[in-house]
C-alpha cells in the first residue's frame, strides 16, 4: 500500500468502514510506516475534536415542547 | 371519531419513535445552518412536521434516525440552504504536513468552529453527517445521492483540510 492509497483510506478506517481486507493493507502498513502511523493518529485527534465541538452544540431545553405545539398547530390546519 | 383514533394513537407513537431524537436532529441542524439558532429550530420544526405528515413511511423504526436525516437534509437543501461567499481555498494548504500531533491536541473548540465554517460546503456536509451525525458512509451516500466512493473520497479530503486548517491556527496564535 502507497501513501497516497493510505491517505485516502485513513479516515474510513477510522470511521470503522473499511473492508476486512482494506483494514488487513491498512495495519500491515502503518506496522512499517512511521508517517502514515502519524497521520493515523491526527486522523484520530481531528474526530475526536470534532466529537468534542459537537458536545458544545446546546439543544434548548424547552425544544421538545415548542414542536409538540407546532405539531398540533400543524394538525389544525 | 374512527379516524381520529387512529390518529391520534399515531401522535403518541410518533412522539415516542421521534423525540429521542431532537437532540441529535439540533446538533446536525445547528451545523447546517451554520450555527444559526433561528435557522436551525425552524429546520428541526419543518422536519419534524414532514416526519409526522409521513410517519406512516417508515417501514423500519430502526431506520428512524436515517429516515429523519434525510428528511433533515432534503428541507434543508430545498429552504434553508443560503448562497454562502465561497471562501477560496488554499491548494497549498492541503499540501502542508505536519508532524506534531500535539498541536492538534490543543486546538479550541472556538478554532474548531472556524474551521468548519471556512470548509466548502462538498467537505463541510460530509463531515457533519458523518461526525456530528454518526450516519454510516451508505447512508450518506443515501442522502446525498453520490457513490460510497465519493463520500469516502469527501471525507478524506475535508479531514485533511481541516487538519492543516487546525495546526495553521494553532501556530499562529503560538501555541509553540
Amino acid at each position: 500500500m502507497s501513501h497516497e492509497e493510505f491517505e485516502e483510506l485513513v479516515s474510513a478506517y477510522v470511521d470503522s468502514q473499511v473492508t476486512p481486507e482494506e483494514e488487513k493493507a491498512i495495519l500491515e502498513h502503518i506496522e512499517m510506516c512511521a508517517r502514515c502511523r502519524q497521520l493515523y493518529e491526527q486522523e484520530k485527534v481531528i474526530k475526536e475534536k470534532l466529537h468534542y465541538f459537537r458536545e458544545t452544540i446546546h439543544v434548548p431545553l424547552d425544544l421538545d415542547k415548542k414542536l409538540i405545539r407546532s405539531l398540533e398547530k400543524a394538525e389544525e390546519k | 371519531m374512527v379516524n381520529r383514533k387512529v390518529r391520534s394513537y399515531t401522535k403518541e407513537d410518533f412522539k415516542k419513535v421521534v423525540l429521542p431524537y431532537l437532540g441529535y436532529l439540533y446538533r446536525v441542524a445547528y451545523c447546517l445552518a451554520r450555527w444559526n439558532k433561528q435557522d436551525t429550530e425552524d429546520l428541526v420544526q419543518d422536519t419534524i412536521i414532514k416526519a409526522y405528515k409521513s410517519f406512516h413511511q417508515l417501514e423500519d423504526r430502526g431506520k428512524c434516525r436515517a429516515w429523519l436525516t434525510s428528511i433533515l437534509y432534503n428541507t434543508f437543501v430545498n429552504k434553508y440552504r443560503k448562497e454562502i461567499p465561497i471562501i477560496p481555498l488554499e491548494e497549498d494548504i492541503i499540501y502542508e504536513e505536519d508532524p506534531e500531533t500535539e498541536i492538534l491536541r490543543g486546538v479550541m473548540d472556538q478554532e474548531v468552529s472556524k474551521a468548519l465554517l471556512e470548509l466548502p460546503e462538498e467537505y463541510l456536509h460530509v463531515i457533519i453527517l458523518s461526525d456530528i451525525g454518526d450516519v454510516s458512509y451508505k447512508e450518506i451516500a443515501e442522502i446525498l445521492g453520490v457513490p460510497i466512493g465519493t463520500v469516502r473520497s469527501r471525507l478524506s479530503r475535508g479531514r485533511k483540510i481541516l487538519r492543516a486548517k487546525l495546526h495553521r491556527y494553532a501556530k499562529e496564535r503560538g501555541y509553540i
